[in-house]
Formats: structure tokens, C-alpha cells, sequence
């Protein structure tokens, strides 16, 4: 028997077989599972099947943040204005008050903190009794 | 589902040759149709839907739950047709057919046997009309490999069913 022989002869047997029927617990099987299957949250749903509260309410959300990006966008020149002013208004208030004694300030700082350090260090030990079980 | 039970369960039946996994491997299929209900309701082709994501879903399985087929379908080859495991070789002959029913048992028994390297081109071929090229793309081994392994399916198939006719003139 050649191999296009064999072919047929197995096809036909094949093709002779009744489809093996699905066992009875298969359907109970899947009910059960579709059952205890959670179903999805709203906001991994497409749109579509949200409820029509949330619809309409996403539709207000998106419309307000519209409308405030295009407010924004229209007074873009009057807020870079005032930026320019507030910005010039810090400079000038550093030139003259905080520039020359921030030096002194920050040296103070770190004295100030080294010395509330020390101070600390010294009560806990005599507090906590450190310095006499030396 | 009642109308694509049987058609899904057969597929993975005959893919995999274990009713008990094949059972598994539909309620997966038809989870995922739940899971896409609107998408695959409305579809003209749910049929072919359903057993492209069964078959898919049994070569996952095979590949994942039975340690690897591709790796011994090539030992089994090196090795020739020898039986897969010991269990096998005690098998006992193939018994005879002495009716239709039994005859068609007897194949169905005969093919649920072929080791899964034989068994799923074997039913890609002939049950789901898939081409050599197809099936050798599916599975990711040669077009060379695939027809050996079919052919080789068929002659185990035909031995079983010249046991068959045998037993039927013997009555």
C-alpha cells in the first residue's frame, strides 16, 4: 500500500468516527465557573457598557477638564506675565534682605544644630546612666 | 454552548487522547467565550473561533503539562517506535472487533494510544484539514519530521484496523 493509499484508508476511517460526546458534568463545569467568575471592574469595561450614570457623568468630567485646559491655554500670556513679576519681586527681595546674612544664617544653622547634638547626647547618657557603666 | 460542546470536547479529546484533560481544556475554551461573549455572540464564524482557541489551548497544555512532548518525540524518534514507557510494553493485544461499534472503539482506543508527537499532527491533519506546512508552522518542528510522525501514526492505525477486519471475518 502506497502512501496516498494509506491517506485515504485513514481518512475514511477517521472521518467514519462519531464525535466523542461531551460529558454530562462539562456543562454544570463551566456554569459553575462562569457563576464564580467576578465580573470585571466599570472602569475596565469599555465605555460602552457603563451604566448612564457614569457615562454622563465622565462626559461632565471630560467637558470640565476641557474647558479648563482651553481657559489655560487662552490666558497662557497673562500667566507667564506674572510669573516674569514674581520671579523679578524674589530676586530683588534676595539682593537686598536674604543674600548678604545668608551666609551667617546658615553657619548659625549648622552650629545651632551641632550644639542641640551634643547638648542631647549628653543628657541621655547621664539620664540613661551610659557614662557611669563605662 | 450545548450546540459546541461536543464539537470542542471531541477536538480536545482526540488532540490530547485523555478525556479528563480534555475536559479541563473545554471549560477554559468556553470560559474565554464567556469572557468575550459580545465579541464571539455576534460572530458568524463562533465555530471556527472555538476550535482555533481549542486547539491552541491543547498544544499549550501538552507543551506545558506533559514535560515537554517536542523534547521526547525526538528521543522517541532517535529511539525508533519504542513504547514510551514500561506500562506500555504490558499492554495487552489489541482485542477483536466483532461489530461496528467495537471496530470503531477500537480505532478511537487506537489512536487515543499514539504518543502525542504522532497523535497531534495526526489529528490536525485529518480531523481539523490542516495542511503538512500548517501543522509543521503549529507546532514548530520540520515538514519533514511532521510527515514522519503522520505516517507513521497511519501505520499503527492500520495495523489496528486490519486486527479489526481480521477479528470480523473470524466470526
Amino acid at each position: 500500500m502506497d502512501e496516498l493509499d494509506l491517506e485515504r484508508l485513514v481518512d475514511r476511517e477517521l472521518k467514519r468516527l462519531p464525535v466523542p460526546p461531551a460529558p454530562r458534568t462539562l456543562l454544570p463545569r463551566v456554569m459553575t465557573a462562569v457563576a464564580d467568575a467576578r465580573p470585571l471592574a466599570w472602569y475596565s469595561r469599555p465605555w460602552l457598557e457603563w451604566s448612564w450614570a457614569l457615562q454622563l457623568v465622565s462626559i461632565v468630567v471630560a467637558g470640565a477638564l476641557a474647558s479648563g485646559g482651553w481657559m489655560l491655554w487662552n490666558q497662557a500670556p497673562d500667566l507667564a506675565l506674572r510669573l516674569n513679576q514674581t520671579a523679578a519681586v524674589s530676586r530683588a527681595l534676595w539682593s537686598v534682605f536674604l543674600g548678604p546674612i545668608a551666609f551667617v544664617v546658615l553657619a548659625l544653622t549648622i552650629v545651632v544644630a551641632l550644639a542641640g547634638a551634643a547638648a542631647w547626647t549628653a543628657v541621655t547618657r547621664v539620664t540613661f546612666g551610659g557614662a557611669s557603666s563605662q | 454552548m450545548r450546540e459546541y460542546q461536543d464539537m470542542v470536547f471531541g477536538s480536545a479529546v482526540r488532540l490530547l487522547g485523555n478525556p479528563a484533560e480534555a475536559e479541563d481544556v473545554s471549560q477554559t475554551v468556553f470560559m474565554r467565550a464567556f469572557e468575550r461573549f459580545n465579541e464571539v455572540k455576534s460572530n458568524p464564524g463562533q465555530a471556527g473561533w472555538l476550535k482555533t482557541v481549542t486547539t491552541n489551548l491543547c498544544l499549550s497544555h501538552l507543551t506545558r503539562y506533559r514535560a515537554r512532548w517536542q523534547f521526547f518525540s525526538e528521543l522517541d524518534a532517535a529511539a525508533g517506535e519504542m513504547p514510551r514507557t514500561f506500562a506500555d510494553s504490558l499492554t495487552a493485544p489489541e482485542p477483536v472487533a466483532d461489530d461496528a461499534d467495537e471496530r470503531t472503539r477500537l480505532i478511537e482506543r487506537a489512536l487515543r494510544r499514539l504518543p502525542d508527537h504522532q497523535r497531534v499532527p495526526l489529528v490536525l491533519f485529518h480531523f481539523e484539514d490542516q495542511s503538512y506546512q500548517d501543522i509543521a508552522t503549529l507546532l514548530g518542528v520540520s515538514l519533514g519530521k511532521v510527515k514522519t510522525d503522520i505516517h507513521r501514526g497511519r501505520e499503527t492505525l492500520k495495523r489496528a484496523l486490519s486486527t479489526s477486519i481480521a477479528g470480523g471475518r473470524g466470526d
